[in-house]
């Protein structure tokens, strides 16, 4: 499987990035609760289809992908029992199999969710196969990446002929739309990333400006507090306060 | 029976349009309250009315840079 | 008088409709949309609820959430500033926390459901706590406690219901200070998950001794009130958003557990987190005990109603039996927020509206009704042996003695966190081995974690060593209580390392089929006991429709599978690979 172009450009990155133990660990044991979330979400996937052969795939799919969790936990737990604390974890860059959180199983129909999962895994799969490129002499996490991504290419393989068999005249324009979806979904986590930013920056400077005098009176406030027991308030239920 | 499903920009109008009640509601109760804490009302106003603008910013999620740094 | 009561936005929300003063159905929302302890705005659950009663919105006389929204702003901005420049780091999250939605509850309801602001009402929390535990209760007056990590701004509270008279909160104490939060803050040391983990610190706690128990002491102070005030200086929770414990605490107790290590009890590390787990339960139990011997006191009743996340705690409760002075004790089969919709709708019913009592069915199956039929199509479809049984009870309980572990739907769900007989796994009690199997081959959890055993009710004494009260508190599973020493061996699976057990106790009026298996079991084996955990994999809702209790099946190790009348096995060999790669 071969890595994104822009994945081989950063190559140098990764391999710093999966070079501190401590790190490493910790990226391990997140794709392990990715994994495991993906893998709850292919089993609901499995429970709302009405297509027998899907559901079994599915089932198998749920599986393997709490299986990786196991391997992914079990290499973490390994790595991290000598490593020393990390302080910096640069999530962003080495993202795992994480095109599973953003979906809504309940709300997507059938071939949609087949040609998003088919490209989910192609990622994943050129994902997987720049970490196992970079990480040295890290043989213990190498083979736990080449045994998953055995299951990848079943996974990857699996959906596209699925997506075949259920939306045979409009497989192409299914994936085009999870392309586009993929991409709309990048652009909204970078805009929520940047709002949430600037949001902290407005209140952190708010926090800093007003807040000080309601400081000191919350404080003479808080002194005249008799300690203990209070009266119960017992309110109007029209009230929100 | 399926409850109504509203679109996203006619659920946050519905809210905007309670919101000025639940503040009045909010500093009504905290002034009237025997916390001592009249003092507060004002920030508490405040920050609701920062808190509208998020409600405002998370219902279009593509723009809510923008609002941000419009504000 | 129709009331729609909601619970929502923190963890477990949840919907309960009360038609003339009686609970129809309540369900909580991660049941339905399947996310665990989902805290969103619950709209499936209250769509379910309205179908049940066949209502459209319209019809609802009042809407009913459990707090009041813009009181819990005014307890987080006020510790934001009492902490200040301390809480630099933890205001712009609280903030975009609250001020997002969960300030502007009236109009959320008002557009989702499409109602008028002036139906929409508000309890306060612990209001909310306190009706779900008393007006369900068989008691025609009780003192009520109730405590949990906070509400608006009160953790913990005192009173006491009269059904002909209401309900009269004496007092209250007020956040920071708090039972849940000190237990809590315990729970995230130990490397748990808060609002999740406390479970495993009750029972990692039986592993140790209360040695630290002077410490734990020092973190929490008695006042002259029969109160208690946490010494701040300890904790981190009312500053921060990222850790609850400060330096202090470390200082006092070592370094924290991370959440990925394993506990090993053979270890000197191990055996430290077992007994800080034994000293915070003992404090627990120390200061809930002096608080309900004064509440038994004060109000001279026979009878108390526990209510909040801390009346999870099974072991507390049974020492309050056996030792607050109070002969009967009513813990509701969810005494934390998913509770809290029905409970808000039952203090607004009986009052805001002056509404007469009216009895409450004393039972926890308030949830959707298991359709077997669904089990006999999907096993179909899958080539699964599948049968459809005239004695359910006869052939389950033969599959039981045989050693087989069985996947339990039946009628309505539980409303709680606890199986009770309608969607569970059941399995034999009698050997350790088994508890083993099922943490480690299907529920994959810690090997500390003891499984529950269910019993009938009359003979639940011949097991176990029940306090007057203790029949009465098990049949929602609410209290630990010691099994009889000549048991012990044969009830291994559910005997817990200091011999005790979560037991339930059945009752043949609320629970009909599940008490007739249990006694079908007890034919064949001599011992009608038997193993009860919820039907749910790690990190999964308890299930509700029969395919999700099929897919639970296929991915685990569970051997039966029974949905209503409908039994499925799987086939002889097969094992979960299901499908072979080159069918795709």
């Amino acid at each position: 499987m071969i890595p994104s172009t822009v994945d081989r450009l950063l190559k140098p990155l990764h391999r710093w990035v999966w070079l501190d133990p401590h790190r490493r660990g910790r990226k391990l044991l997140r794709f392990a609760e990715t994994e495991a979330d993906g893998g709850r979400d292919l089993s609901r996937a499995a429970e709302l289809t009405a297509d027998p052969l899907l559901r079994r795939l599915y089932l198998r799919h749920s599986q393997d992908e709490q299986r990786h969790a196991e391997l992914f936990r079990v290499r973490a737990r390994q790595v991290l029992e000598n490593a020393k604390a990390s302080t910096l974890e640069v999530n962003w860059l080495t993202p795992g199999e994480r095109g599973l959180d953003d979906l809504r199983v309940d709300a997507t129909g059938e071939d949609a969710l087949l040609a998003f999962l088919h490209l989910s895994e192609k990622a994943a799969a050129g994902r997987f196969t720049l970490y196992q490129s970079v990480l040295g002499t890290d043989e213990g996490t190498r083979e736990v990446f080449r045994e998953i991504l055995e299951d990848e290419a079943f996974h990857m393989s699996y959906t596209r002929s699925q997506l075949a068999r259920i939306a045979p005249r409009k497989q192409g324009l299914r994936l085009w739309q999870a392309r586009a979806g993929r991409l709309w979904k990048t652009y909204l986590r970078l805009a929520t990333a940047l709002a949430s930013v600037l949001g902290t920056v407005v209140l952190r400077a708010q926090y800093f400006l007003i807040l000080p005098i309601f400081a000191l009176l919350a404080r003479r406030a808080q002194r005249r507090e008799a300690p203990g027991f209070a009266k119960a308030r017992g309110s109007n239920l029209t009230s929100q306060y | 029976m399926t409850l109504k499903r509203r679109g996203k920009i006619a659920r946050t109008l519905i809210l905007m349009g309670s919101a000025g009640p639940s503040i009045v509601d909010g500093a009504r109760g905290l002034w009237r309250s025997d916390a001592g804490r009249k003092w507060l009302v004002p920030l508490l106003v405040f920050l609701c009315v920062t808190g509208l603008l998020l409600v405002v910013a998370a219902s279009v999620e593509a723009l809510a840079p923008f609002i941000y740094a419009i504000f | 008088m129709r009331i729609l009561g909601i619970s929502a936005h923190y963890h477990d929300s949840a919907a309960g409709l009360l038609i003339d003063g009686v609970p129809v159905c309540s369900v909580e929302e991660e049941r339905l949309s399947r996310r665990k302890n989902d805290a969103a705005f619950p709209l499936l659950a209250i769509e379910w609820c309205l179908e049940q009663a066949g209502l459209e919105p319209e019809a609802l006389d009042a809407v009913v959430f459990y707090e009041k929204p813009m009181l819990k702003f005014d307890r987080i901005l006020n510790m934001a500033l009492r902490t200040f420049p301390r809480s630099w780091r933890s205001f712009p999250q609280a903030m975009k926390n609250s001020l997002g939605e969960k300030l502007w509850v009236k109009g959320i309801i008002a557009s989702q459901l499409g109602i008028a602001g002036s139906k929409i009402l508000f309890t306060e929390h612990h209001q909310s706590h306190a009706a779900a535990a008393f007006y369900p209760s068989p008691f025609d007056e009780a003192a009520i406690l109730t405590a949990d990590g906070v509400g608006e701004w009160a953790t913990l509270s005192v009173g006491r219901g009269s059904k002909a008279r209401g309900i009269e909160m004496l007092r209250e104490l007020r956040f920071p200070h708090s039972l849940g939060m000190l237990y809590s803050t315990f729970t995230a040391w130990l490397g748990f998950p808060v609002n999740e983990g406390e479970y495993k610190v009750m029972g990692l706690a039986s592993y140790g001794e209360p040695s630290l128990a002077d410490e734990v002491r020092r973190t929490v102070l008695p006042a002259a009130d029969g109160s208690f005030r946490l010494d701040l200086d300890y904790f981190d929770f009312h500053a921060s958003a990222k850790r609850s414990y400060s330096d202090k605490f470390t200082a006092l107790f070592g370094a924290p557990r991370e959440p990925w290590d394993p506990i090993d009890l053979g270890t000197a590390e191990g055996k430290r987190y077992a007994d800080v787990a034994a000293s915070v339960q003992l404090v627990l139990e120390e200061l809930l005990l002096g608080l309900a011997q004064r509440l038994q006191r004060e109000t001279a009743l026979k009878a108390l109603c526990l209510g909040g996340g801390v009346a999870l705690n099974g072991v507390a409760n049974a020492l309050l039996l056996r030792e607050s002075g109070f002969g009967q004790i009513y813990v509701p089969s969810a005494p934390g927020d998913a509770g809290c919709a029905l409970g808000a709708a039952l203090w607004a019913d009986r009052i805001h509206f002056r509404r007469p009592h009216v009895p409450i069915p004393d039972h926890p199956y308030w949830g959707p009704v298991i359709d077997g039929k669904d089990l006999l199509r999907i096993a179909a479809e899958d080539g699964l042996e599948c049968e459809t049984l005239q004695d359910v009870p006869a052939r389950v309980a033969d599959e039981l003695a045989r050693g087989r572990i069985v996947g339990w739907m039946q009628g309505a769900s539980e409303l709680g966190p606890r199986a009770l007989g309608n969607r569970s796994i059941l399995a034999a009690p009698h050997d350790a081995a088994m508890r083993d199997k099922l943490n480690r081959g299907i529920k994959y959890r810690e090997e500390f974690r003891p499984f529950a055993p269910a019993v009938p009710v009359e003979q639940a004494r011949r097991f176990f060593d029940l306090p007057e009260g203790g029949e009465r508190l098990g049949r929602f599973m609410s209290g630990v209580f010691k099994v009889r020493p000549e048991w012990r061996d044969k009830l291994g699976a559910v005997t817990h390392v200091d011999g005790t057990a979560r037991v339930q106790t059945v009752d043949r009026a609320t629970a009909p089929l599940f008490h007739a298996l249990l006694e079908a079991y007890g034919a064949r084996t001599g011992i009608p006991v038997l193993l009860n955990t919820s039907f749910n994999l790690a990190g999964e809702p308890i299930v509700n429709k029969a395919v999700e209790g099929y897919s639970t099946f296929r991915r685990s190790g569970i051997d039966v599978l029974v949905a209503g009348t409908t039994l499925a096995t799987r086939r002889k060999g097969a094992s979960d690979a299901m499908l072979p790669r080159e069918a795709t």
